[in-house]
């Protein structure tokens, strides 16, 4: 699809920026990301990427909303308490860009769904709260051969990469396993986590209009009580279970 | 403060010409937990990052245990779900002869969605 005289008038000033343009707003336009979850960090992402144009978001996010979402899952508002989050996430985005298309899905990932969602998308957001569906949406990716954003928090902290399977570290490279101790409520400022959404949110612009150097191989680290942002070279796990026979997209198997 | 610290400035020795000082960085889950943000260790030159992890814990509460660190054949070891950073590079937890002196090794426990 080409871009409108709207469309046009709609991103002018994104399409100022270098590198972005015409050609990148176009390549937006025709792109679909899934977010899985759409909470702290994929409602923000979800929100940012809205704004800008990409053709078609897929939301997977199940659950009804609860007074304690409303501090940070910003596509969440008080009339909506007691019922399904995946509506309001589906209404806010609306009315933010009514010209993309968003489908979406009232669940997690599970592995009954995680193919389906993960088959219809060019890029995927990890934004989920349990190191399962963590793991699942990253094997699915590497499975399918699709760049992972992933994009996580705790407390004070974020840590951002980006996964172009077989060609940089997958999850399970970074975490064979699940860890232990891991409480599913843990101290989130919304400002936080919508900080590692928008982190995200430029990594997918980026990957997709095609400009600017990606966070692969790179593991971004974020501390919020002093403003440090560290970058930590990362390396796959020639063992990993999950993409250690993996070879870049075109790359063929030794005969 | 510093339970911990003072712990291990009372294990550090006059002499240390075989010995390095390493930083250890605690993030995430794992700074939560901790008394300190980040413990000074002297340790033996050549030492591994697990080799620290004895170090690091001692006087600990159990959750940090729990978070850091395994046993593997009756020794404690560096779990595998945390990434041990060297500086600003990950480093193979079990690689010997890999830290300097004045390293800073920072220890992630894996986070997750907000
Ligand atoms: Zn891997």
């Amino acid at each position: 699809m080409e871009l409108t005289d709207r469309d046009r008038a709609i991103y002018e000033w994104q399409i100022w920026v270098n590198g972005l343009g015409d050609s990148g707003q176009q390549k937006l336009k025709n792109s679909t990301a899934l977010i899985t979850r759409v909470g702290g960090l994929g409602g923000p992402l979800a929100q940012s990427l809205a704004a800008a144009g990409l053709g078609k978001l897929i939301l997977a996010h199940g659950g009804n909303t609860k007074h304690s979402d409303l501090n940070r899952q910003i596509l969440q508002t008080h009339d909506q308490l007691g019922k399904p989050r995946i509506e309001s996430c589906r209404r806010r985005l609306v009315e933010l860009n009514p010209q993309i298309e968003i489908e979406t899905c009232g669940e997690n990932v599970s592995e009954e769904n995680v193919r389906g969602l993960v088959s219809g998308a060019d890029l995927v957001f990890d934004c989920a709260p349990l190191f399962e569906e963590r793991l699942l949406l990253n094997r699915e990716c590497v499975r399918q051969q699709k760049p992972l954003v992933d994009a996580a928090m705790f407390e004070m902290e974020g840590q951002l990469t980006t996964i172009i399977p077989g060609r940089t570290p997958c999850l399970a490279c970074l975490y064979p396993e699940i860890p232990p101790g891991w409480k599913r409520e843990f101290p989130v400022i919304g400002a936080v986590s919508a900080t590692m959404a928008n982190l995200a949110a430029l990594e997918g612009l980026k990957l997709l209009a095609g400009f600017g150097e990606l966070l692969t191989n790179t593991l971004l680290i974020f501390d919020a009580r002093s403003m440090d942002f560290r970058k930590i070279a990362i390396q796959r796990r020639p063992d990993c279970l999950v993409c250690g026979s993996c070879r870049p997209p075109g790359v063929q198997e030794p005969s | 403060m510093p339970a911990l610290q003072a712990f291990h400035d009372s294990q550090r020795p006059l002499a240390s010409i075989f010995q390095v000082k390493i930083t250890v960085q605690l993030l995430g889950q794992a700074r939560q937990l901790s008394p300190t943000e980040r413990v000074i260790l002297h340790v033996e030159e050549g030492a591994s990052v697990d080799e620290l992890v004895p170090h690091l814990l001692t006087g600990a509460p159990d959750s940090l245990h729990l978070i850091l660190s395994e046993r593997s054949n009756e020794v404690q070891q560096l779990r595998r779900s945390v990434m041990a950073i060297r500086n600003n590079e990950t480093i193979e937890p079990s690689a010997r002869d890999l830290l300097k002196d004045g390293d800073e090794v920072s220890l992630l426990p894996p986070m997750s969605g907000g």
